[in-house]
């Protein structure tokens, strides 16, 4: 559990320092850190909990996607500023690298194993973020949340 | 409200916002529904937009003139800046409930253009930090952070410098990966961090394509299963790039050595 809670936090730092780097500013740049540390969590916990890595992963995506539309209509940015930056922790970047590194290696068997997984895990996290994503769309329309051009703050 | 733009500058205007989305990061189909919707708020009978990762083709037809007209827009750079992708989606949407001129968007887009970017010495820092947290994150030791931190903050350097005297992508992963492992083996080497790997694994997150890898899923779960086929094979290929850069350095260590 405290291994949890120091990764949740390692994770947000991590999503902070992301956050810097693709340009998020203000408060937006908060709230993706924090959406980092939803992601770790809910994968820390769902594998703990359930010993599946699929399903940890599935979790992630979902959980981090509900935080990120909730927090795009709360303050007006497109989620993919809350999204893009909380799934940086879980994105199979690792996996990849070890894919092509054991396939330079000339271990193809080891690398088509390793390649599989990382699709597995990229799979299950883009299958969470669709549903998640599509359901909250389809029970709220956005359009509530436009302001219109005269009153936007410059 | 049809009169505020012909068809010419509606199609320039709205690709304008279309071809900077696409550059800065954002999803396709964002890309896709913010140029038809734009489009179809100035009065088009309607507006048919395909985007790639690599292009943007839209044709629309006016309303009062029946007047067709289609552009393309060819994007060779690609990047992520999530607070233009903001900006632009505002303009977007203030555009769709209230119209304005050609000249007035123009304006809105370079204004965006222009806007707040960190400077180059917090992107070095953002890079170090981000690879320090990860290695944390893997369960490399203090140490092994702290070196990441450095590896980071120097890659990150070179990132932009070779992205400014216009390298090769592929060359830079390469050069990347490389530095990393050299990086990381002489850290073992010294005594610093005895577990290279988490420090390579930790260190190369700024450079891998695991968000690619995840969006391309993404793009083809939702139909566009163009942009997600290319976006896929440009995340092999950074890969790629990356992999046989850290290989030098860890082939040459374990034929000296004999570890590895």
């Amino acid at each position: 559990m405290m291994q949890i809670l120091y990764q949740t936090l390692m994770s947000g730092m991590s999503s902070l320092c992301f956050g810097v780097l693709f340009q998020v500013r203000g408060r937006n740049l908060i709230c993706a850190a924090v959406a980092g540390c939803v992601c770790w969590f809910s994968y820390g916990m769902t594998k703990h909990l359930m010993g599946a890595e699929l399903v940890a992963c599935f979790a992630a995506g979902a959980a981090t996607t509900l935080y990120a539309e909730g927090f795009a209509r709360i303050l007006r940015a497109p989620a993919i500023v809350f999204l893009a930056v909380g799934i940086i922790p879980l994105v199979p970047g690792g996996g990849i690298y070890r894919t092509m590194l054991l396939s330079i290696r000339g271990t193809a068997d080891e690398a088509l194993t390793q390649c599989i997984a990382t699709i597995q895990i990229a799979g299950a996290m883009a299958v969470g973020i669709v549903i998640v994503s599509s359901i909250v769309r389809l029970f709220w329309h956005g359009n509530r949340s436009i302001l219109p051009f005269k009153s936007r703050e410059k | 409200m049809s009169n505020l733009m012909s068809g010419t500058e509606l199609l320039r205007a709205a690709l304008m916002i279309g071809s900077r989305l696409l550059t800065c990061g954002a999803e396709i189909y964002r890309v896709e529904e913010s140029v038809a919707r734009v489009c179809l708020a100035y009065g088009a009978k309607s507006a048919d937009v395909y985007a790639v990762p690599t292009a943007i083709i839209a044709t629309v037809q006016m309303e009062e003139n029946d007047e067709i007209v289609t552009q393309t827009c060819r994007i060779t750079q690609r990047g992520t800046d999530l607070n233009k992708v903001d900006a632009l989606n505002q303009l977007c949407r203030s555009v769709c409930i209230c119209p304005i001129s050609y000249a007035q968007i123009c304006k809105e887009i370079g204004e965006i253009d222009t806007g707040a970017v960190y400077s180059n010495r917090t992107l070095y820092f953002a890079c170090g930090g981000g690879a320090m947290f990860f290695t944390l994150l893997f369960g490399g030791s203090l140490p092994a952070g702290l070196l990441a931190f450095g590896i980071g903050f120097l890659l990150q350097i070179f990132v932009l410098y070779s992205g400014r005297m216009g390298m090769h992508p592929l060359i830079t992963n390469l050069f990347g990966g490389a530095w990393i492992s050299l990086c990381a083996l002489l850290g073992a080497a010294a005594g610093i961090s005895a577990n290279y790997d988490v420090v390579i694994i930790g260190s190369i997150m700024p450079l891998v394509p695991g968000l690619l890898m995840t969006n391309s899923i993404r793009d083809m779960i939702a139909g566009d299963f163009m942009a997600g086929i290319s976006r896929f094979s440009e995340a092999l290929l950074i890969a790629a790039g990356i992999a046989a850069g850290a290989a030098i350095p860890l082939s040459i260590s374990s034929f000296l050595l004999g570890v590895f």
